[in-house]
């Protein structure tokens, strides 16, 4: 069937495009961490301080020569380096290494990094990741959704009554979220509702203790309250920040469909207001609009580096941080690779949406 | 040649003329008017601070010495006006010399009486003495936060007398006369020392000296101060202008105080050194004594002293450098690449659509951040090139939005009769290009630069406030050491208020442009 036909054919295109970006992006990403040998320096002195501590042990041993410590030491430190692929330069490291993020087959090498994820170490890149997601779905993912519940029916009535006050504030609103950063807002939240008013935690690490399957099944309602007593703050500041947007941009799609003739008709025929906001904006709006929400859900669990750190909140965005600051290149690659994969495949989707529902597009 | 060269000519009147146009449109704008207003205004400060500012500001702000004489995380003057009460901050500089000459046990009744009736004291002072003596009124109800004599001795320590070289001495005091009547000595070397080594000393106040003879005066009075030695040593500027209300409870003591240094010179016959001083060869250049206040300045201070002012004045044109540098060099390369993607089609189109397909998936932060901590460790890269190396990569990791519009943009202009008419009479591509195609594109492009002003301006702050630092001090940089003293800054309003009250207000100047030329260039979104 032709129709058949022209979806796989895009399917394949864009699975190709979108799959050969994510290689590229984590090949690269590789490449600066390689090239410019940041990451050998942290994996020296890591070495060295396991050395250390093992040859302190040895000391401790009875009936072991200082030679034969030297020797030992000299043979971990071989092993060590091959382990961590120090014994090759970093080009060499380069496609091996690319490969075992694409699989996620990589130990997490700092303990800050471990710290944040909740976990001590050895834990491999992919439990670290399992560990951080949860934190910034709660956070973020949860604000994003709230605000789009609250965009998607208002906006379109907005941009009905255009050049209203609702219409004239709804822009100003969210010209200022769009030029005040959310982490400067979530520093005079922390000021206002933490330290002025008492009650917001001022410290968010310890939603790493509550935030475990195993508390909810066992106290689920004591576990909630815990989880909401640190989450309700970081979600408002970041709903105040996105519903600006969001209202902005659903509105702005809504406002070129109001101004289309069959509107204006629908109008004048003297629909009611609610009938043609449904019948012939929402629908009409609906494929940018799904855009929107799969585009946003998908980078939403990025996390936003800044913001969980300004929050202390150990979710993707201050693991991603953590591990930048400390050097730890599986984890950043396991990052960057799994952060992209969602959302090249949003975008896969999306595209292959566009093609099932419109059938004039092409590729 | 000349044909190039006029086409140019000719793209650089259109582009003035429909800037000239623009600009008047913009104004007929409401928000486009409030933007410029507010744009205008951040021109003028940043010319003002580039013109006044001292040059060494950004090396001053990372050394901590040179923020002594300010009071270290004090809101700013202001807040008197809201009802705040607020202990002046007050620097005298070379002040008055109310006695000069020559104490001995018998006069020193009558020369420092201030410093005999200081009570509890067991040193007697003899030799060639001179007095600085100051005001300072406490009008509120408020504690100052310390006092702090600094010295620039006259760069000589030695006077002769009788053909043999002498070395001079002294030993600073300094007295307190509160308007209660009871002085007390607040500060005193513990030794006297080399004239020229005063240079060094900057003379805080500590009540090791005072304590128990305070604590002993107010117990006459029927007040009981419970504190030890180590008790009292966190509180000295209370206990100086407070009154004790019993246990370690103070309350400020409004009214004058008198301050007196009291310098005694020692090492050689008094009268030697009293000749010595009046020619000039020895004493001081300049004396400086600080009481500091309990606020400063228009923006307050940070824990380490620094006037926030400063930090806000300077992040006015860094922020203007990174956000138009950002977004011209981004918008100019998305518009050529857009446009020779969209005019010449074929392989070239296919190869930068493919480029800006990866382009558009890569995650900037995480890239920027880990460039950012990569800069931080090589030496040797200067504050202004670590900035624009910074600013550098934003632009190349985020041009391709601009160029994908530019390029549909192209693709329906190409498409026009009047362009094949164009080519049918052999105009060259550049001419199209240049003649027909980017003065069309120009006033979205100038759109799309505009909304990309606060995002490299809220972006290159961010950036800071995670670590990655250029050195200079900037909004982001305020903000970043808030973050880095997250327990204690959270709490000062002045300290992470302002600096991003200013990134909003300047994002927002660019946002409310930004949108008056949306509205003005498509035309579908003009109100009818």
């Amino acid at each position: 069937m032709p129709v058949d036909r022209r979806i796989l054919n895009v399917a394949f295109k864009r699975g190709i495009t979108l799959g050969g970006s994510l290689i590229i992006i984590v090949f690269m990403t590789a490449v600066i961490i390689g090239a410019t040998g940041y990451d050998t320096k942290i994996l020296n002195a890591l070495i060295e301080q396991r050395l250390q501590a093992l040859k302190q042990s040895l000391q401790q041993r009875e009936g072991i020569t200082a030679e034969q410590i030297q020797q030992i030491i000299e043979n971990e430190r071989q092993r060590l380096r091959e382990i961590y692929g120090l014994d090759k330069p970093w080009y060499q490291r380069l496609i091996p290494m690319t490969i075992r993020t694409f699989k996620l087959d990589l130990n997490v090498t700092s303990d800050d990094v471990a710290n944040v994820a909740g976990l001590r170490i050895p834990v491999s890149v992919g439990d670290a990741i399992r560990a951080a997601l949860p934190r910034t779905i709660i956070m973020i993912t949860v604000a994003e959704i709230i605000a789009m519940a609250i965009a998607l029916p208002l906006a379109p009535y907005i941009a009905y009554k255009r050049g209203s006050l609702l219409d004239k504030g709804v822009v100003t609103y969210a010209a200022i979220t769009n030029a005040a950063p959310l982490w400067w807002l979530a520093m005079i939240a922390i000021y206002l509702f933490g330290f002025k008013a008492g009650i917001a935690p001022t410290q968010y690490r310890q939603i790493l203790s509550y935030l475990k399957w195993d508390q909810f099944t066992a106290a689920p309602l004591e576990t909630l309250y815990h989880v909401l007593y640190f989450a309700y703050l970081p979600i408002l500041v970041t709903v105040f920040a996105f519903l600006g947007g969001w209202l902005y941009s659903v509105r702005a799609v809504a406002i070129r469909v109001v101004a289309e003739d069959y509107v204006v008709v629908a109008k004048a025929k003297g629909l009611p207001e609610r009938m043609v906001v449904r019948k012939y904006i929402l629908r009409v709006i609906a494929g940018p609009v799904v855009t929107f929400i799969i585009l946003g859900l998908a980078s939403s669990i990025q996390g936003f580096i800044i913001t969980e750190t300004v929050f202390d909140w150990p979710g993707m965005g201050s693991l991603y941080y953590q591990a930048i600051l400390s050097g730890d290149a599986p984890t950043i690659l396991g990052l960057i690779y799994v952060t992209t994969l969602v959302y090249v495949l949003g975008r896969y989707i999306l595209e292959i949406l566009y093609v099932i529902l419109d059938p004039r597009v092409k590729m | 040649m000349s044909g190039k060269k006029q086409v140019r000519e000719s793209l650089a009147s259109k582009i003035a003329s429909s800037l000239k146009a623009g600009v008047g449109e913009v104004w007929r704008n409401n928000m486009g008017k409030a933007g410029l207003i507010i744009i205008v205004f951040i021109v003028i400060i940043s010319i003002y601070a580039l013109a006044t500012l001292p040059p060494g500001l950004p090396d001053k702000w990372k050394n901590r010495l040179a923020w002594s004489e300010y009071p270290t995380s004090v809101p700013p003057e202001w807040v008197r006006y809201f009802g705040v009460p607020v202990a002046e901050h007050k620097i005298y500089i070379n002040p008055q010399t109310s006695y000069s000459g020559i104490v001995t046990p018998q006069n020193i009744q009558g020369a420092l009486p201030y410093y005999a009736n200081a009570l509890g004291l067991k040193q007697t002072i003899v030799g060639y003495v001179q007095v600085y003596s100051v005001e300072y009124r406490l009008n509120d109800p408020a504690f100052p936060t310390g006092i702090l004599t600094l010295f620039t001795p006259i760069n000589n320590s030695v006077v002769i007398v009788n053909g043999v070289e002498r070395q001079v001495q002294v030993l600073p005091i300094l007295v307190v006369q509160r308007p209660d009547g009871l002085s007390i000595v607040v500060a005193q070397e513990s030794s006297a020392l080399k004239i020229t080594d005063l240079a060094f000393k900057n003379m805080s106040v500590t009540a090791d000296l005072f304590w128990r003879q305070y604590i002993d005066y107010f117990a006459q009075q029927g007040v009981t101060i419970n504190m030890t030695e180590t008790d009292a040593r966190g509180f000295a500027t209370q206990m100086i202008f407070g009154k004790p209300l019993g246990g370690k409870e103070f309350e400020p003591l409004t009214g004058t105080y008198r301050l007196h240094l009291i310098i005694v010179y020692a090492g050689a016959h008094p009268n030697a050194i009293q000749q010595a001083i009046t020619a000039g060869q020895l004493g001081f250049e300049k004396i400086k004594i600080v009481v500091k206040g309990n606020a400063y300045g228009i923006s307050g201070t940070d824990n380490m002293g620094r006037d926030l002012w400063l930090a806000i004045l300077y992040g006015f044109p860094v922020a203007l450098a990174v956000g138009l540098f950002a977004a011209v060099a981004s918008v100019i390369i998305g518009l050529v690449i857009g446009v020779i993607s969209g005019y010449y089609g074929g392989l070239v189109d296919e190869v930068i659509q493919r480029f800006i397909d990866v382009l558009s998936n890569i995650p900037i932060l995480p890239i920027l951040i880990l460039i950012g901590v990569i800069l931080q460790e090589k030496p040797g890269v200067g504050p202004w090139e670590k900035l624009f190396i910074i600013i550098g990569f934003l632009v190349i990791l985020g041009w391709g939005g601009t160029a994908i519009i530019v390029r549909s943009m192209t693709l329906s202009i190409k498409a026009e009769p009047y362009i094949d008419a164009a080519k049918a009479i052999g105009a060259s591509n550049a001419r199209i290009i240049f003649r027909h195609i980017i003065p069309q594109i120009l006033p979205y492009a100038m759109a799309s630069l505009v909304f990309s002003v606060p995002g490299a301006i809220i972006t290159e702050a961010g950036l800071s406030v995670l670590g990655i630092e250029h050195g200079l001090p900037t909004w982001g940089k305020i903000l970043a050491d808030a973050q880095a003293n997250r327990g204690i800054a959270y709490k000062m309003w002045w300290w992470i208020l302002p600096p991003g009250l200013m990134l909003a207000i300047t994002g927002l100047a660019f946002v409310l442009l930004g949108l008056a030329i949306e509205t003005i260039v498509e035309p579908r979104l003009r109100r009818r």
